[in-house]
């Protein structure tokens, strides 16, 4: 093609768009016929020496994708009292990551089962230095609401991640006191006086030394532990004499409760629901408040999903905490029926063909 | 002199043309054999410093105008210091141009059909040290063993040591799980396929049969709860609960027996339920083979075929998986180590910056504070990446591959009012950062966008299908970031950022009011 | 922005067009041989877009582009569709304003090799960029529309994505090459 034609070709192009611009008669009424966009708008607050920036992003989202490895806030914490396990390299390292799931995984006619997430936004957090300058103190991604699977071979995680773990205690009974079960006669015989009572417990990320949420005097980092904190316990929603007697019973010590490992490596959960796998409403089933985030130092976010503040350190920070709902219910973002908590998940299908590692 | 008549012929050419405007047909862009256009920017500067601009549309939650005022956007060279000393830079060069082309889809192995793909292509490079999807590859590793190893130095071959450490730890794990089975990963997968079919099947079907139970169970004991007399309704402990006390012949009973049988049914189905699941949820656990639980098996399986591809294929060495690609890429780092050690140097790259005020109105205090955001790219190199556009079916579908290399991205937010040491302790700044964005790929999985009048878009990537799984697993290209080190005013470390290899089977965005 | 340079430099070849063909009569050797230079063009120019109101919005009563207090005349108005002329329109709306240049300059060059030293062999066309480019109440307005051209039907649609304003001086150097490739 000579140079000719090739800038031809340009010009021509740029020509043809004013074509279309044709003569009509016009009314008063034309500013009502146009509007602005609606799907950005930019907030901004304050809370002590903070302020926030918030970009709101009015998009519906529906995913299903893989991620071979996800690293956040890798750097050395050495000295840090804290950190759970000190061979972990970063603050967050998920490898597989997953979101949404394939049914009929391994047949001809596949079925994409995506996570939703509604209304995602960015925040940006300064710090005021008290002498007329501000710094990025941090920087978060959230999603006003989510639902759906997630996956992933979970190395280490640091942030609020609230599980509840609900079941009959007859299958506590049934795994601690059954052929190759290790809890002593006594807690038997209480598991199997409270027979298909249900009871549930909240698991977080814990040190596995200690079983505890907190060390040094602020949350775990990089944690490789998830289980009922110490000196918690199961509960009996549904009350009654058993209930009372569960708290007591199953009091958690040493990562242990009624005789039964109440503290799990993270690895062994390959999958979590996101929300409230029982329904399809998205609006009654999604989980709140959901946030990835990173820090340069104490930073206190807004809490979305509640009414506080949600105290964050230096480093990278996931926030899937329980939620009140709209009728004044807790919720988690995640639920594990007993047995699972007690053995691991099993992961979903995340690819056409395969499992994973596609 | 022939040159100025050859350029009144062109600009009569044009005019005539202007008159004679109709797009060109389906036979006319058939012809164009993947001819176009080679783009070269020489000594560029760009600033738009002296000029006001202001950006309008955007709104609070109130509905309130935000005022946007860009004050700055350049595109300089490399050393231009944020934009502050002009250095020319060259886009495009006569032996790696930019190119606007119309090619044929068959030469694209992603698209494979007769149709015109119009392309909008950066430059493009071979050599390792130049390819910036190499270069990046090299800078990844170098940082990594700066963090695992605590050697920093500037040898280009630490990059070849952190990957080859890598690769024998995967070469190890590897090992050790063939070892686990006795190197007999066949007859691992043979029992892994075999104990599902035999035994998580089949007990599968029965929890799913028994979760369809409970749903009509559940909807009888419904019917019957809202027709429930207040009698027997008062001897309930509420929904689901039975009426077990006396309900006298005075009070209204209606539906007692009725309701009582059918909370004795819901209960009756979701305890078989349970029992279903409760016989699934072992089975993992305890259906062994030599001595190792399906889950573990299975846990232990994908992780080996993640790392060294398909068990069935080959005997011995790896097929594909991580392993493989990591030697892939391997040779690519040690190119790009050969090339700094015997003192080549990269091209100089562009400095990308624009500068913003916002006036928000803060809703905690009650009154409007300025915003200031500079964002500073420097060093930016964007060869190998491409849009492509096609016409399907009255759509328009794109591949859109972005590969942008940038030796620092610096994040400001201190005002004009903030002194030299304000700015720099304020500034954010990562280092050896790398996008690697890949959104669609062909016909498998073409990128999909569309508006509406109402200023909503779409923007799609259609879910994947069976018969294009394999082609695009192996050849789709996946999105990565990559930071090497991210730190606040030069000393407070944050450390690295890593998203790696992601793609999506399927996406969908859609835009909505807030 | 990157869109602006290049509608510059498109809008700025259309007014190439405009001066040369008002003045078409073939030039003879001898006027040829008084032209000293490069054998390129230099050019200077001012470009106004609906500095007075055009033909289309002629006066705010047409179609107002201010708010009710503050009327403003509208601009021109950019439609493209994508989906051969159906409901999806991508709209440049409100388009006025001014921008003035000195020193573009056009030409054509012979390059024998490219900076690699291997052979290259192509006539290229070289815009020479005017250094400054001066905006005079420059704006637009970009838009998502459910029909090519305004109208006040009651089924027209258009939702305003964003507007950019620019006033003052733009630094733009160097050269915009453009050649053939296979």
């Amino acid at each position: 093609m000579s140079v000719y034609t090739s800038v031809v070709f340009i010009l021509v192009v740029l020509n043809v768009v004013t074509v279309h611009a044709e003569l009509t008669p016009l009314s008063d009424e034309q500013l009502s016929y146009s509007t602005g966009q609606a799907f950005i708008s930019v907030d901004a607050s304050s809370y002590q020496d903070f302020e926030f920036t918030k970009i709101n992003l009015g998009l519906d989202v529906e995913l299903q994708s893989n991620i071979d490895e996800l690293r956040l806030g890798e750097f050395d914490r050495t000295g840090d009292p804290s950190v759970a396990d000190e061979s972990q390299p970063a603050d967050v390292i998920i490898r597989n990551f997953g979101l949404g799931r394939v049914d009929d995984y391994d047949t001809t006619n596949p079925k994409i089962v995506p996570f939703i997430i509604k209304d995602p936004y960015i925040e940006l957090a300064y710090k005021k230095d008290g002498a007329g300058g501000r710094q990025i103190a941090g920087f978060r991604l959230g999603f006003a609401q989510a639902k759906g699977d997630l996956s992933g071979d979970f190395v280490s995680l640091t942030g609020n991640m609230e599980g509840l773990i609900t079941g009959s205690s007859s299958i506590a009974y049934d795994v601690g006191c059954g052929p190759g079960g290790s809890v002593g006669w006594f807690d038997c015989l209480a598991l199997s006086i409270a027979g298909d009572t249900t009871i549930e417990a909240v698991a977080k990320l814990v040190d596995k030394d200690t079983g505890q949420p907190n060390l040094g005097g602020s949350y775990v980092k990089r944690a490789t532990w998830l289980g009922i904190p110490q000196g918690e316990s199961f509960s009996a929603p549904d009350g009654g004499l058993i209930g009372a007697l569960v708290p007591t019973l199953s009091r958690v010590d040493n990562c242990k409760a009624l005789g039964l490992d109440a503290c799990f490596p993270v690895s062994i959960y390959q999958s979590f629901y996101v929300g409230d796998p029982g329904t399809d409403n998205f609006e009654t089933g999604s989980a709140k408040g959901i946030f990835m985030s990173l820090q340069s130092q104490q930073v206190p976010w807004q809490d979305y999903a509640g009414s506080g503040r949600i105290n964050t350190d230096k480093g990278a920070f996931m926030n899937f905490a329980s939620y009140t709902d709209t009728n004044g219910q807790k919720r988690y973002p995640f639920v594990v029926d007993l047995y699972s908590a007690l053995t691991g998940t099993t992961r979903v299908p995340t690819c056409i063909g395969q499992t994973k590692g596609c | 002199m022939k040159q100025i008549l050859l350029l009144c012929c062109l600009s009569v050419v044009f005019f005539q043309s202007y008159a004679d405007l109709k797009p060109l047909d389906d036979a006319q862009l058939g012809a164009a054999t993947g001819e176009g256009l080679g783009l070269v920017l020489d000594d560029f500067v760009f600033n738009v410093d002296d000029a006001v601009t202001t950006l309008t549309g955007i709104e609070n939650s109130q509905g309130e105008d935000v005022v946007v005022k860009w004050t700055d956007f350049y595109i300089m060279g490399e050393g231009s210091n944020k934009g502050s000393n002009e250095t020319p830079v060259d886009i495009g060069t006569f032996a790696h141009p930019w190119t606007i082309s119309a090619i044929p889809g068959s030469d694209i192995s992603s698209v494979n059909d007769s149709l015109a793909v119009f392309q909008v292509a950066a430059e493009n490079y071979t050599d390792p040290l130049n390819n910036t999807e190499d270069y990046a590859g090299w800078a990844y590793f170098q940082e990594q063993h700066c963090r695992t190893s605590g050697v920093c130095s500037s040898d280009p071959n630490n990059a070849v040591s952190a990957i080859d450490a890598q690769i024998s730890s995967m070469t190890l794990e590897r090992d050790a799980i063939s070892g686990k089975y006795g190197n007999n990963l066949t007859g691992l997968n043979n029992s892994i396929t075999s104990d599902i079919n035999n035994q998580i099947k089949p007990q599968q079907t029965v929890v799913a049969n028994e979760q369809d139970d409970i749903e009509p169970a559940y909807n009888t004991m419904d019917y019957y709860w809202d027709r429930l007399g207040s009698g027997a309704r008062n001897d309930t402990d509420g929904f689901g609960t039975k009426s077990d006390g006396i309900c006298a012949f005075w009070e209204d009973c209606a539906y007692k027996s009725e309701y009582n049988n059918a909370v004795d049914n819901y209960n009756a189905q979701v305890s078989q339920f349970n029992d279903a699941q409760r016989e699934l949820a072992p089975r993992w656990n305890e259906v062994k083979w030599n001595n190792v639980s399906l889950k573990e098996r299975l846990t232990d399986l994908e992780q080996y075929e993640s790392l060294c591809g398909d068990v069935g294929s080959t005997g011995g060495g790896c097929s594909d998986g991580a392993i493989v690609i990591r030697q892939a890429q391997r040779s690519k780092v040690v190119d790009v180590a050969l090339g700094i050690g015997s003192g080549l140097t990269r091209r100089g790259g562009i400095d990308i910056g624009s500068k913003f005020e916002f006036d928000v109105y803060d809703s905690t205090t009650g009154t409007t504070r300025t915003d200031y955001l500079d964002i500073d790219l420097s060093g930016v190199t964007l060869d190998g990446s491409y849009i492509r556009l096609w016409g399907s079916n009255g759509d328009l579908d794109g591949e859109i591959n972005l590969k942008l290399f940038a030796d620092s991205l610096s994040i400001a937010t201190c005002g004009p009012a903030c002194s030299a040491a304000q700015v720099q302790a304020s500034t954010l700044t990562g280092t050896n950062v790398f996008l690697n964005l890949a959104l669609g790929y062909g016909k498998a999985q073409p990128l999909k966008f569309s508006v509406t009048p109402d200023g909503q878009f779409e923007a799609e990537l259609p879910k994947l299908t069976y018969s294009n799984h394999q082609d695009f697993y192996q050849n789709a290209p996946k999105t990565s970031v990559f930071i090497g080190n991210v730190n606040l005013g030069g000393n407070n470390d944050l450390g690295g950022l890593t998203i790696d290899g992601m793609q999506f089977n399927y996406l969908k965005v859609n835009s909505h009011d807030l | 922005m990157i869109y602006n340079v290049l509608t510059m430099i498109g809008l700025a070849l259309i007014t190439l067009s405009l001066p040369l063909n008002a003045e078409m009569k073939p030039l003879t050797d001898s006027a040829l041989d008084n032209i000293s230079g490069q054998g390129g063009v230099y050019l200077t120019g001012e470009f106004t877009i609906n500095k007075n109101p055009g033909p289309l919005w002629a006066t705010t009563g047409d179609r107002n582009c201010g708010s009710a207090s503050d009327p403003k005349v509208c601009g021109l108005r950019f439609a493209v569709s994508v989906d051969g002329g159906g409901s999806e329109w991508y709209v440049l709306d409100d388009v006025s304003g001014g921008m003035a240049f000195e020193g573009l300059t056009l030409r054509t060059e012979f390059v024998a090799q490219d900076e690699e030293g291997n052979d290259f062999n192509k006539e290229v066309l070289k815009v020479g960029l005017p250094g400054k480019v001066k905006m005079t109440d420059y704006k637009f307005t970009f838009a998502f529309s459910n029909q090519g051209a305004w109208s006040d039907d009651a089924g027209f649609r258009q939702t305003d994505i964003f507007g950019i304003q620019q006033d003052g001086d733009i630094t733009l150097k160097g050269n915009l090459i453009m050649f053939p490739t296979e």
